[in-house]
């Protein structure tokens, strides 16, 4: 038995327990934590923000809220679930599992995790404060197109709020990805190779480098916007020869990384479930590795392809960058596949949520191929057929993936395990909920509903469509309440936790549930991809890379 | 346009079919029965090259098609046989036929109406004198920006009658959902009534017509 | 070479090679800039790393070392608790909100700033 040389912290003068204590921690196990919780959080007011839209919407010619405050909503939904969601909580998850998945004692720098958090969530409130100011919260779209996002046409302070919210956001998601890359370069522990980390760490640091490399693009955009609104500046003012498509290509830089950032930890989050459920390894380790840098490089040349309609932009360079985006993601789900392939496979909750998340993410990514070709964009670009698409990829696929984060890690980050047949339950209305509320959007698009309107006329089937898909909303929301209740129920029943509790592969499986405070009291020796497998099975265990 | 819709559905019916089958099949085949380790292979080279290459060359048909779609929608005829200059105003739209002084503006409460001829080339030229907006017609299977200081030039050429309507698909404010039109496409006798008819209503500005 | 040069160079090199890609095929201004500059600034990441981390031996990167090996090692400080990265963020909302919303705050928040980051790196020591 090896026994690695973790730093013994000095024992705190401040007190491990209390408020204090979590406020002024910077163990990344905490850190990781508020994170979670807080972009859970903030995913139960995004998404009441939408169980409202879908009231609006789900019969024609309502008036159950104004059009003004519809705006608000769909501003705010979209910025709240992209930023303070669906971001924050693979940033949390990885900032809990790298330096476990590694065998590090903590972050590279604890004290900067530590801001990265309180700014991201004064980032979120900042956002959100615009609703309790004069002339409410931001309400142009969680883009904020120039000129309506303007000085002239949007003038309250709601907009400007939702700017210096969001360069908060930026600050804390770049200071994280320098973070974890620097933790995943130095602080990997004795024979733990850049070749047998975990397929969730490489796909955290092909997010951190598209986070370094897209941010700032947003940063300098809203910059921008900022300068038009307040200083008297004409980036975006075409009377003073400036650019309104100028704003779309700097947000766009930045907008087409991020939903990118926005799935590839989540790809890592699905490897790791099916590789356990499926009780083999991940297959194609190289081509998961490989075409995670793929999609993330690609990822940067495709951005105009929001822009396809402009009439500014080279729409076959981008068309062409963006098919070509299909073959790496397809190659990720032919692994997925092949990892199941043969395998052993058991049905617990997170793996049905990874499944779910195979089949949503497969829809999703079909019709995100369809809108790469310009001649079908010309129809579908912010039609419901848009919306649908990106909610299965965000919602079908990260959205699930993260329901799969929570059950299968819930018991290594808490001590406590979620219950089974309420998880299934869970699954069955988010599945079905989510299908029922996405996919008659589809029909909408082609039929002609555009996106971001208050209401719509009666014209033939928008009606039962529409209600169809606030059904499903109502039947989704059911299966969160039931994720709250099992959570709640869970944490009161306590049974204890093993270390393993799944049969898992990597390193965090070493340590005990939750881990202790210097994250290991002891390693396994560390000499593939699958460290704790090797322990439990050392007849199999791989020699080699 | 047609052509490419139906080529992408079909092709993603094919694929969502098979890769699901894929999926779904394991989940059929190979449950838990067992404490025994399957097999831990992890690599197939052979598999891995096809599942790269076949995607490879899909996506490459794919663009090819797409390419010449929309090289075919972009063209622009050297000497279209009617020019609209269309204006996107926030809440409506604003139609004006150059060379004459008709002029259609609309409301929020009454979308302004754009009569084109059929089997003729209608040049259109789009612009926006305030924020973006989007000129959508579902019937055509295309919209495009109207952007203050950008002119989008695009071409027409309607092969069915009919009244199809419009709408606005760039959020631009409290009455985006109403910022509608009507494209009606008459045939070429009828058009140069219409157009006689507009010009005798001798103002120059007027409202939507009845 | 280290990953992290590894990682950055081919970055930086993907960031040219597109950029100058872009500009055949699109010759558009904007996204030549934005791709040629992203090139760059990775390019720089990776000069760096390679210079700085020239004389690191890390141990996580031989596939054949064990933990009896790296035992007693000084693997880095690790502050456990700190109050300052709490006080820097509001400082740091401060500074962005008084930027737009007021000057003086924004004055007063920047000397706030720098007090706490000076704050920091004597915790450190």
């Amino acid at each position: 038995m090896s026994v690695i040389a973790a730093p013994t912290p000095a024992v705190p003068s401040l007190a491990r327990r209390g408020v204090l204590s979590w406020i002024t921690t910077t163990d990344h196990k905490r850190i990781g934590i508020l994170y979670m919780t807080t972009a859970i959080g903030f995913f139960f007011v995004a998404g009441m923000m939408a169980m409202l839209m879908r009231a609006q919407l789900a019969q024609p010619n309502q008036s159950i809220i104004t059009a003004h405050q519809y705006a608000q909503l769909f501003t705010l939904h979209g910025t709240v679930m992209i930023f303070f969601f669906v971001v924050p909580f693979a940033l949390g998850l990885a900032n809990f599992l790298i330096p476990l998945q590694i065998g590090a004692p903590d972050m590279a720098f604890p004290r900067l995790n530590a801001f990265t958090y309180w700014i991201f969530l004064i980032g979120a409130l900042t956002v959100m404060s615009g609703a309790a100011v004069n002339g409410g919260a931001a309400d142009t779209g969680w883009f904020a197109y120039a000129p309506l996002s303007g000085i002239k046409i949007s003038s309250g302070l709601g907009q400007d709020l939702w700017i210096i919210g969001l360069l908060m956001a930026s600050i804390s998601s770049i200071l994280t990805s320098i973070n974890f890359l620097t933790t995943v370069f130095i602080y990997r522990a004795p024979g733990m190779t850049m070749w047998r980390i975990p397929i969730f760490t490489w796909e955290m640091v092909a997010t951190s480098l598209l986070v370094l490399m897209a941010f700032p693009s947003l940063a300098a955009d809203l910059s921008m916007l900022l300068i038009d609104r307040h200083l008297g500046g004409h980036f975006f003012d075409p009377a003073a020869g400036g650019s309104p498509v100028l704003y779309q290509h700097l947000f766009w830089f930045f907008g087409h990384p991020e939903v990118y950032i926005m799935i590839l930890p989540y790809f890592g989050v699905v490897t790791e479930v099916i590789c356990t459920f499926s009780r083999k390894p991940v297959f194609g380790y190289t081509g998961m590795v490989l075409s995670a840098f793929a999609i993330a490089g690609l990822s940067m040349g495709v951005w105009a392809h929001h822009m396809f309609t402009t009439g500014a932009v080279s729409d076959p360079f981008f068309a062409a960058v963006s098919l070509l985006i299909a073959v790496p993601t397809g190659i990720k789900f032919f692994n997925w596949i092949g990892t199941m392939w043969r395998g052993s496979i058991t049905f617990q909750t997170p793996m049905l949520f990874a499944i779910g998340f195979l089949l949503n993410f497969l829809d999703g990514g079909i019709t995100g191929v369809m809108v790469a070709s310009p001649p079908i964009d010309f129809h579908a670009k912010d039609s419901y057929f848009l919306v649908s698409h990106f909610h299965y990829v965000i919602g079908g696929g990260s959205l699930f993936a993260i329901f799969a984060a929570m059950f299968f890690w819930f018991p290594k980050v808490f001590g406590v395990k979620l219950n089974e047949v309420w998880g299934k339950v869970c699954f069955v209305c988010e599945f079905v909920g989510f299908n029922l509320t996405f996919f008659p959007m589809y029909f909408l698009g082609v039929m002609g509903m555009p996106r971001r309107v208050y209401t719509y006329p009666n014209l033939p089937g928008w009606g039962l469509l529409n209600s169809l898909a606030t059904l499903g909303a109502a039947i989704m929301a059911v299966g969160v309440i039931l994720f709250i209740v099992n959570v709640i129920a869970s944490v009161k029943r306590h049974t204890p936790v093993p270390d393993d509790p799944w049969g898992g592969f990597t390193l965090e499986w070493a340590t005990s549930s939750p881990p202790p405070p210097n994250n290991f009291d002891w390693l396994p020796p560390i000499r593939s991809e699958r460290p704790v497998f090797d322990l439990h099975h050392p007849e199999l265990a791989k020699t080699g890379r | 346009m047609h052509l490419d819709w139906t080529v992408f559905t079909y092709a993603g019916l094919a694929v969502f079919a098979i890769v699901g089958g894929l999926i779904v099949f394991p989940l059929l085949v190979w449950r838990r029965r067992g404490d025994a380790l399957p097999p831990q292979f992890r690599r197939n080279v052979p598999i891995e090259i096809v599942t790269t290459v076949i995607p490879l060359i899909m996506v490459v048909l794919l663009f090819i098609l797409s390419y010449r779609v929309e090289s075919a929608v972009e063209h622009l005829a050297p000497v279209p046989s009617v020019v609209v200059n269309v204006v996107g105003f926030r809440w409506s739209w604003q139609f004006s036929y150059p060379g004459t002084d008709v002029l259609v503006a609309g409301t929020p409460q009454r979308g302004p109406e754009m009569v084109i001829p059929l089997n003729e080339t209608t040049r259109i030229n789009l612009t926006s004198v305030d924020v973006n907006h989007r000129f959508w017609v579902p019937a055509f299977l295309f919209k495009r920006d109207a952007i203050a200081g950008m002119n989008n030039a695009f071409d027409w050429h309607p092969e069915r009658l009919g009244s199809f309507p419009g709408r606005c698909a760039e959020f631009c404010g409290l009455e985006h959902a109403f910022m509608t039109f009507t494209v009606r496409v008459v045939s070429p006798a009828d058009f140069k009534r219409w157009l006689l008819e507009q010009r005798s209503r001798s103002t120059a500005y007027r409202k939507t017509p009845q | 070479m280290k990953i992290g040069v590894r990682l950055f160079l081919s970055s930086a090199t993907f960031g040219v090679a597109i950029a100058i890609a872009y500009w055949f095929s699109a010759h558009e201004i904007t996204g030549t800039l934005l791709l040629g500059i992203m090139g760059l600034a990775l390019s720089f990441a990776a000069c760096y790393i390679l210079v700085a981390e020239r004389e690191a031996r890390l141990v996580g990167d031989r596939p054949s070392a064990t933990h009896a090996e790296s035992a007693g090692e000084r693997v880095g400080v690790f502050t456990v608790r700190s109050k300052w990265p709490f006080g820097l963020a509001i400082a740091v909302a401060l500074l962005l909100i008084g930027a737009v919303f007021n000057a003086p705050l924004a004055i007063g928040a920047f000397v706030v700033v720098l007090t706490l980051i000076g704050m920091l790196i004597r915790e450190s020591r």
